[in-house]
């Protein structure tokens, strides 16, 4: 199998988020949190790479940690909405009838709020916390996932094997687990990779919106909501938190790609 | 014939090295295609037939190139010309025909307009004239209305109905050269005859001549008068087809026509004794739900209707209908993979839809399935051992040793030893197929339902399967519901056969006498677009 | 047809209904006596209960909602607890800006996305193809404020071409209004036009493989006549779903850019009523984007059969 651009790229980009989270638990350059009045809006250098903010605290820092944040953020939100759409979806599109119309339409009327939206409703009723921040973006995604898990399951069992399997004398359950959910799981692993993507965008934008984990805590979104007023001043405050998201989801996004490819049965010789 | 109108020389296609290594699909081809002559090019799948009649109008997809060699089309080399040229050639002198008339129309066009396109482009013609043609031409193709037809989007007409338009469409603009890729190889066996026999008789009074890409020799027997033999991407044979087909010169040409199925003796002598009762339907009929509309559904569709069917044991009953006539619906049915909408079908004496849990397991090890397309019945995930092991998990007393050697002596039974840890998609048509036999009959069943078995494979791999069948079926003695739209497969292989047409059974009994004497009007018509080879014994006295 | 059509249009009604519930279950999950919320902490007992039977809250969960969703049919959808404006006003107002941003920037990132998914499907595997799938997932991989943000950098702050800050309605100065709108607007199109492209390049790669594309080329039809008469209709029906879903999408996701540009519309109008626990305006905002999003959707699914007639048999 050759290593396609789109696998290597996008490892290199996520295998280098992963290393800078590890490296920020046992080290970074600065205290994230500790003000330095005595640089503020220092200009990037030697001893601030990325520059210092308006409290003279280190952005290279403050982003190392942030990549923490919103990394364990996105991987909480895409963990539980998968797991709950899969189990949702599944159960949808085993059961089919009446119950899979009754959830299916409350499904679909979920997704008539803009996840964003949805997600600020939800901090609305809970408060901005780092904890109401993955459960407001879990409800917001777990409907598109079980509407992917959903459409997988029904195509699924379509197919001639499911029949086989009935022939062998094999309970409906025991299908479910045997053949569908193995067949249904390629596309819900490219949907999770889609989703963590989406997630750190949203996180961010929610942050961005004085809505998302409460600061000090370093956030990407934060980071870049608190640069604004320094934009004419001090733009490296702007950059380098954009970089880092962008980065993130050219990386995760690649490597869904790449993942897609790979799992796609019209490869297959 | 003096001078040709198509003359390939020395063609060569290799695939595009851009995307792995290259390889040679078709190697130094060459043969001719004189003026309104009809000629057939003949070869099993990866043969490079298709790609040969794409690469003369290089309408080759992205993955193959040419490499070598001319295309001569009356004076001029289609391998020089430019792509401005080509489009010039293109519909106005070759016109092409394509396999399956479900994806050759665009689903997003009235039919007039994609008649109307070739006409515009290279005839210039106003919009009336056009029209006038139009209406003419589906006329020729004996579409019932054609000003509606215009109208209408492609997907609401029948494949045979389709392919009639694509005819349409293409012969349009009188072509020199139709090139028609296996055109009827979707259609059922009625639908296959119609479109053929208007297809042959539209290029002769048009003076078109034929390039028909197939890979049933009974077809290349009925229409061709020249055949090329494609092996591998190698030319293996050519000739006046009458020469071709009595007397190969060639082994593999041979082999094609020996894997043809022919009347075996089995059918000529009926065991008179039939066994005990195995499986009886009686008057059952199916119905589909109806099409969901704004109130709740429409009426349910009936797709079998009281029909009663039965089955002895070790016997080998044909079903035999054509696409859409209900004999899929009715092997599901008898397997109570269906709820019957009336009637009962038992088995071994007992009504199937009363079984208890017990019941229902004894009843699935005894009862199993073959079905038609080898690719979607097995689990792509599945390892072909846990794929036939599948059915043993339901058999009460049999240990992890007891079940691996059952595995092992079934795979060496279908021919399949060492292969219990392959996937799937490692394996050839015929023997996922073989598989899927393996599966079905490893719980020693003593009713297999084959829906189509060997359908969906290539012709040489077909006579290997129907052995293989026919082999298992003697040592194992299951009876068998062999269902099928080959009459020259009934003839070689069943006991018995019943003939189903609009969810009904219009005929049935022993299969030499239904053969030698049919009674209904569909089964003659059946057998009469039988095709055939002019050395190949009659199926029948009445189907000569 | 028709029936098709008249069953998409029922099928809207309960989807609507349960947006309806959806909504009124979500702002009564708030903690803590509405009322109270509203009067603030120091309130007296008194009015607390005076307010309550204004709001219908002495009333049984159901009554209520049927109260609720009374007085939205009717237009009314309560006062704001900030400003003491109707709330179904204030949205109106809000939601002319926004609506025109998100209209005009999706129908530019669909524009570009068909001629990009075309052209990069048509040269698959070569450098345009490489060009255009890499723009493409580069752009969907920028967050739309952050490009929002350069892009201001840029041309408002270094090249001092556009105004930075602020908003002057179209009715009061047109010109000015145009060059305000033009970053948020580019910033929209440019980030939404990665996913569109995408889509398009993939279902154009798809039909281009069809035997129709290549009977369309057997008649002697010339490359772009295949592309626009036979792939483009057939390749865009996927990807106009995909519109009406971004359509839907961005009115969530406008807020943010709105944020950027200090625009003064729908988005923002939720966020600061979220910020502000002005319930009554969440509310409205909520419902309101709901209703927008099913109208879209519907109005998508209406268009499709243009594209493709065969779903309007199914």
């Amino acid at each position: 199998m050759r290593l396609r651009p789109n696998a290597l790229i996008g490892g290199l980009l996520v295998g280098a988020l992963l290393a800078v989270i590890a490296l920020g638990l046992v080290w970074t350059p600065y205290d994230p949190i500790a003000i330095d009045l005595d640089h503020p809006l220092a200009p990037p250098s030697w001893r601030h790479w990325f520059g210092a903010d308006e409290f003279g605290r280190d952005v290279l820092s403050r982003a190392m940690v942030g990549a923490r944040i919103s990394a364990s953020v996105a991987a909480e939100t895409v963990a539980v909405a998968i797991g709950a759409g899969t189990v949702i979806g599944l159960t949808a599109g085993f059961l089919r009838g009446w119950p899979d119309r009754a959830l299916m339409m409350l499904n679909d009327a979920m997704l008539a709020f803009p996840s964003l939206l949805l997600a600020l409703a939800v901090i609305a009723v809970l408060g901005a916390s780092r904890n109401g921040i993955v459960l407001a973006l879990t409800l917001a995604y777990i409907p598109s996932v079980t509407r992917v898990v959903r459409g997988a399951v029904l195509s699924i069992r379509e197919r001639e094997f499911i029949e086989a399997s009935k022939v062998s004398g094999d309970s409906p359950l025991y299908t479910m687990a045997r053949h569908v959910l193995p067949n249904a799981l390629p596309p819900v692993l490219v949907l999770a990779t889609g989703l963590f993507g989406w997630v750190v965008l949203s996180e961010s934008a929610l942050s961005f919106l004085g809505v998302g984990v409460p600061p000090p805590a370093p956030t990407w979104g934060n980071m870049l909501a608190a640069s604004r007023p320094y934009m004419e001043t001090a733009a490296w405050l702007s950059i380098a938190p954009g970089l880092c998201i962008a980065a993130t989801l050219l990386g995760v996004n690649m490597l869904g790609d790449a993942l897609r490819d790979w799992l796609d049965p019209r490869d297959a010789p | 014939m003096s001078r040709a109108l198509l003359e390939v020389k020395g063609l060569r296609l290799e695939t595009n090295p851009r995307r792995g290594p290259c390889r040679t699909v078709l190697q130094d081809l060459s043969f001719t295609v004189g003026a309104g002559e009809f000629v057939a090019l003949v070869g099993e799948s990866g043969s490079g037939k298709t790609l040969a009649a794409r690469a003369i109008l290089d309408l080759l997809p992205s993955g193959v190139r040419r490499t070598g060699g001319s295309i001569r089309l009356a004076d001029r080399d289609l391998a020089q010309l430019d792509a401005r040229g080509l489009r010039a050639v293109r519909g106005s002198e070759v016109g092409m025909v394509f396999q399956e008339p479900m994806v050759s129309l665009n689903p997003a066009m009235t039919v007039g307009r994609q008649l109307a396109e070739g006409l515009q482009l290279h005839r210039g013609l106003d919009a009336a004239a056009v029209r006038g043609l139009c209406l003419q031409m589906l006329a020729r193709v004996q579409i019932r209305d054609p000003e509606a037809c215009l109208r209408a989007y492609p997907h609401e007409f029948s494949g045979g109905m389709r392919q009639r338009i694509m005819l349409a469409s293409v012969l349009l603009l009188k072509p020199k050269l139709l090139i028609a890729d296996e055109p009827t190889t979707a259609l059922d066996t009625l639908s296959q005859r119609e479109v053929l026999d208007l297809m042959v008789e539209l290029a002769r009074e048009d003076q078109v001549a034929t390039l028909m890409i197939t890979h049933d020799l009974g077809l290349v027997a009925r229409y061709a008068q020249r055949i090329v033999v494609l092996q591998a991407g190698r030319l293996v044979e050519t000739g006046e087809t009458r020469q071709v087909l009595s007397a190969p010169a060639e082994p593999y040409t041979r082999q094609l026509l020996a894997a043809r199925p022919r009347a075996a003796p089995r059918a000529a002598a009926p065991a008179l004794d039939r066994g005990p009762m195995l499986l009886a339907a009686e008057k059952v009929s199916v119905a589909y739900l109806g099409r969901p509309t704004l109130w709740g559904r429409a009426a349910p569709q009936p797709v079998v209707r009281d029909v009663d069917l039965s089955l002895s044991a070790g016997e080998i009953l044909a079903l035999v209908g054509a696409s859409g006539s209900g004999k899929s619906t009715l092997g599901r049915a008898v397997l109570g993979l269906r709820p019957l909408a009336s009637g009962a079908v038992r088995f071994e004496g007992e009504d199937i839809a009363g079984l208890d849990v017990a019941g229902l397991r004894r009843f699935r090890a005894a009862a199993q399935l073959v079905f038609q397309d080898p690719f979607s019945s097995l689990d792509p995930r599945q390892r072909v051992g846990e794929v036939v092991a599948a059915p043993l998990r339901h058999l009460p007393g049999l240990g992890p040793q007891a079940r691996r050697e059952r595995v092992a002596a079934v795979l060496r039974d279908v021919g399949l030893e060492g292969f219990a840890d392959r996937l799937p998609h490692q394996m050839s048509g015929g023997q996922r197929q073989r598989v899927a036999i393996a599966r079905a009959v490893i719980s020693r069943p003593r009713l297999v339902v084959a829906d189509e078995p060997v359908s969906a494979l290539d012709m040489t791999i077909q006579a290997q399967v129907l052995d293989l069948l026919r082999t298992l079926q003697a040592d194992y003695g299951f009876a068998c519901l062999f269902i099928t739209h080959d009459l020259s497969v009934v003839a070689q292989l069943a006991d018995r056969m019943a003939v189903m047409e609009a969810g009904r059974i219009v005929e049935s009994g022993f299969t030499s006498a239904v053969l030698a004497a049919p009674q209904h009007a569909y089964t003659r018509a059946l057998l009469a677009a039988t095709p055939r080879l002019p050395g190949e014994p009659a199926l029948s006295a009445a189907g000569a | 047809m028709l029936p098709y059509l008249a069953k998409r249009l029922l099928l809207t009604i309960p989807t609507l209904g349960l947006v309806a519930v959806i909504v009124f279950v979500l702002i009564r999950l708030v903690p803590g006596d509405p009322a109270v919320v509203m009067l603030g902490e120091g309130a007296d007992k008194a009015s607390i209960l005076a307010l309550h039977r204004d709001l219908g809250l002495d009333r049984p969960f159901p009554v209520q909602f049927l109260v609720w969703v009374g007085h939205a049919v009717r237009g009314d959808l309560g006062t704001s607890i900030a400003t003491g404006e109707p709330v179904a006003g204030l949205i109106v107002e809000r939601f002319q800006l926004t609506a025109a941003i998100v209209l005009v920037a999706v129908g530019l990132a669909t524009a570009l996305a068909i001629c990009g998914g075309l052209l990069a499907a048509w040269k698959r595997d070569t450098a345009w193809d490489l060009g255009v799938v890499g723009a493409a997932t580069l752009l969907l991989s920028v967050p739309s404020f952050w490009l929002g943000l350069m892009l201001l950098m840029v041309f408002g702050l270094r090249l001092g071409w556009l105004p930075v800050v602020g908003y002057v309605p179209a009715t009061e100065n047109a010109r000015l209004a145009l060059l305000f709108l033009v970053l948020p607007i580019a910033t929209l199109t440019l980030t939404e036009s990665g996913v569109l492209t995408r889509m398009m390049r993939a279902s154009a790669i798809d039909v281009l493989g069809l035997d129709y594309v290549t009977h369309a080329r057997a008649k002697g039809l010339s490359e772009l006549t295949v592309l626009r008469r036979h792939v483009f209709p057939n390749a865009f029906a996927p990807t106009l779903t995909l519109v009406g879903l971004t359509l839907g999408h961005l009115l969530g996701g406008i807020a943010v850019i709105e944020t950027v540009f200090t625009l003064p519309g729908l988005g923002r109008l939720m966020v600061d009523a979220i910020l502000a626990r002005d319930y009554p305006v969440v509310q409205g905002c909520l419902l309101s984007t709901g209703l927008v999003y099913v109208l879209i959707n519907l109005a998508v699914d209406l268009i499709y059969p243009l594209f493709d007639p065969r779903v309007a048999v199914a």
